[in-house]
């Protein structure tokens, strides 16, 4: 069987938030290029006193360590000590932005006045963890079986990350509900596509992915290419249970969720409305307000929360909610058609415990 | 941020201190320095401490001077002496201050971002000079 090979070593890392802030960062936590937590540490190397640059000593951690750092079993030393892992240095500056360059640790950059002394614990942060980072994990594999070719491993988890991606801006809980949606600027994404064909869906959900991922990314952790083989995605618990719930009320809702959509492309359709840019009038009221409520049931049927709040993020667009409930039911509809095939089962649910802990995978 | 104020010690980035900002409350605050001696340059600001601005800091932040409450609880002084940049900082400076000394930011365990008025100068005002000698 042949496996995914993440790189040996990680090259950048991305800022995730600082942690500790006293003249200056002194804890800060980031995402490796790899997509490993990693905790960045500030020191002095020999040539300190440089203005533009801040120097730092780096670990990738296992999604274990830093819970246990954050639940306060384990303190930051620890995490600068476990040999399996690779050290880096960083010299950050502040044309990096929010990027900081990795090198390999040198020998001569191991010594102990770079460690932190036992004693610092997640409790002596000053600045509060955010709420993404504190999200549990999980990673979910799936038994794959019957033939596949590249584009099925594409469009599966394709469609997985596009589901994941809108379950996670339309839920109370996992981002925060509406400081989130905020935050990320959903709105704005939605207002700035045209929706009048194919190009508009993938733009928002790639667009959308692409700023869910920077908070609790998905990531494909192994694929092990055989008939049967699996696959195992890894990320936020919540939205991948989710995707999966929403997979088994299209097994069980199948009929009524296909008359729902068909009603709604049918009534678009006839109103020359598929292909209509989003600022297009319904022919009238009675209409718009039937395609509505057909939207709102459809949207409540895939299991989707507040379909409200998400009309207001539409600007009230019955059009634009409607275009976008049916491209939900698309994307659902093809998921599960890869179970319905009998060539995907969901396998194992690895929860990885419910307290505070960072989404990435085992260095 | 109240209006009227006296100008800042130091000159500050547009729209700084930030709204949230608040006059100091009357009490004490702790400053962490290297020598037992206090001087000026040992409440300067991280920019004016010519650190870089990395980590995604707010530009206020970085022109703000990190202070600690202080209180009898000396466990985050300690805890900072744990890290290599804080290692040699074995001195905690304990000031007086007021409304009129200037505005702060309160961060989490008891970090105080403080934007100090010209009319403060904080060796006037130093307490006691407290050793942290691991």
């Amino acid at each position: 069987m042949a496996k995914i090979r993440k790189p040996s070593y990680a090259r950048k890392a991305y800022l995730l938030q600082t942690l500790v802030f006293f003249d200056g960062p002194q804890v800060v936590l980031f995402k490796s290029d790899r997509q490993f937590p990693m905790i960045g540490l500030a020191v002095d190397f020999e040539d300190y006193g440089d203005p533009s640059a801040a120097d730092f000593l780096l670990t990738e951690v296992t999604d274990r360590s830093w819970r246990d750092y954050i639940d306060q079993k384990v303190d930051l030393r620890f995490l600068f000590l476990d040999a399996s892992k690779r050290l880096y240095t960083g010299r950050w500056t502040e044309e990096d932005g929010h990027t900081i360059p990795l090198k390999v640790a040198k020998p001569n950059e191991l010594s102990a006045e770079f460690l932190p002394d036992h004693g610092f614990w997640s409790r002596n942060h000053t600045i509060e963890l955010d709420e993404a980072s504190k999200r549990p994990t999980t990673s979910q594999e799936y038994a794959i079986d019957g033939t596949w070719d590249a584009s099925d491993f594409s469009r599966f988890y394709g469609r997985t990350a596009d589901l994941y991606a809108f379950l996670s801006v339309t839920s109370d809980k996992i981002l925060g509900g509406l400081d989130a949606i905020k935050r990320l600027n959903v709105e704005g994404l939605i207002k700035g596509l045209a929706w009048q064909g194919g190009g508009s869906y993938v733009g928002f959900y790639d667009r959308l992915f692409g700023q869910v991922d920077d908070l609790i990314p998905l990531r494909v952790s192994r694929i092990a290419y055989a008939s049967p083989g699996t696959i195992e995605l890894r990320g936020d618990e919540e939205p991948l249970n989710d995707v999966n719930a929403m997979i088994e009320a299209f097994e069980k809702n199948r009929d009524d969720l296909t008359s729902l959509y068909s009603s709604i492309h049918g009534r678009l359709k006839k109103a020359r409305l598929l292909g209509a840019a989003a600022d297009r009038g319904f022919p009238n009221p009675e209409i718009e307000s039937v395609v509505r409520d057909l939207s709102f049931s459809l949207y409540s049927h895939l299991g989707v929360e507040n379909p409200a709040s998400f009309f207001e993020l539409c600007g009230r667009n019955t059009l634009v909610f409607s275009k976008i409930v049916l491209s939900v039911f698309r994307r659902v509809k093809d998921l599960q058609t890869f179970h319905a095939q009998g060539r995907v089962t969901v396998t194992s649910d690895h929860r990885e415990g419910d307290s505070a802990a960072y989404i990435g995978h085992e260095p | 941020m109240p209006s009227g104020h006296p100008s800042f010690a130091e000159p500050l980035p547009v729209d700084c201190p930030p709204e949230d900002a608040a006059p100091l409350f009357k009490g004490a605050m702790i400053r962490l320095a290297k020598q037992a001696t206090p001087t000026a340059a040992d409440f300067l600001s991280y920019k004016a401490l010519g650190g870089a601005n990395v980590g995604g800091v707010c530009p206020c932040i970085y022109s703000a001077c990190s202070m600690f409450q202080h209180d009898n609880d000396d466990e985050q002084i300690r805890a900072m002496q744990k890290l290599p940049k804080f290692r040699r900082f074995r001195y905690a400076y304990v000031i007086s201050v007021d409304a009129n000394s200037g505005l702060g930011l309160e961060g989490q365990n008891k970090h105080v971002s403080v934007w100090l008025y010209s009319t403060f100068n904080p060796l006037s005002y130093v307490l006691e000079v407290k050793p942290f000698h691991g």
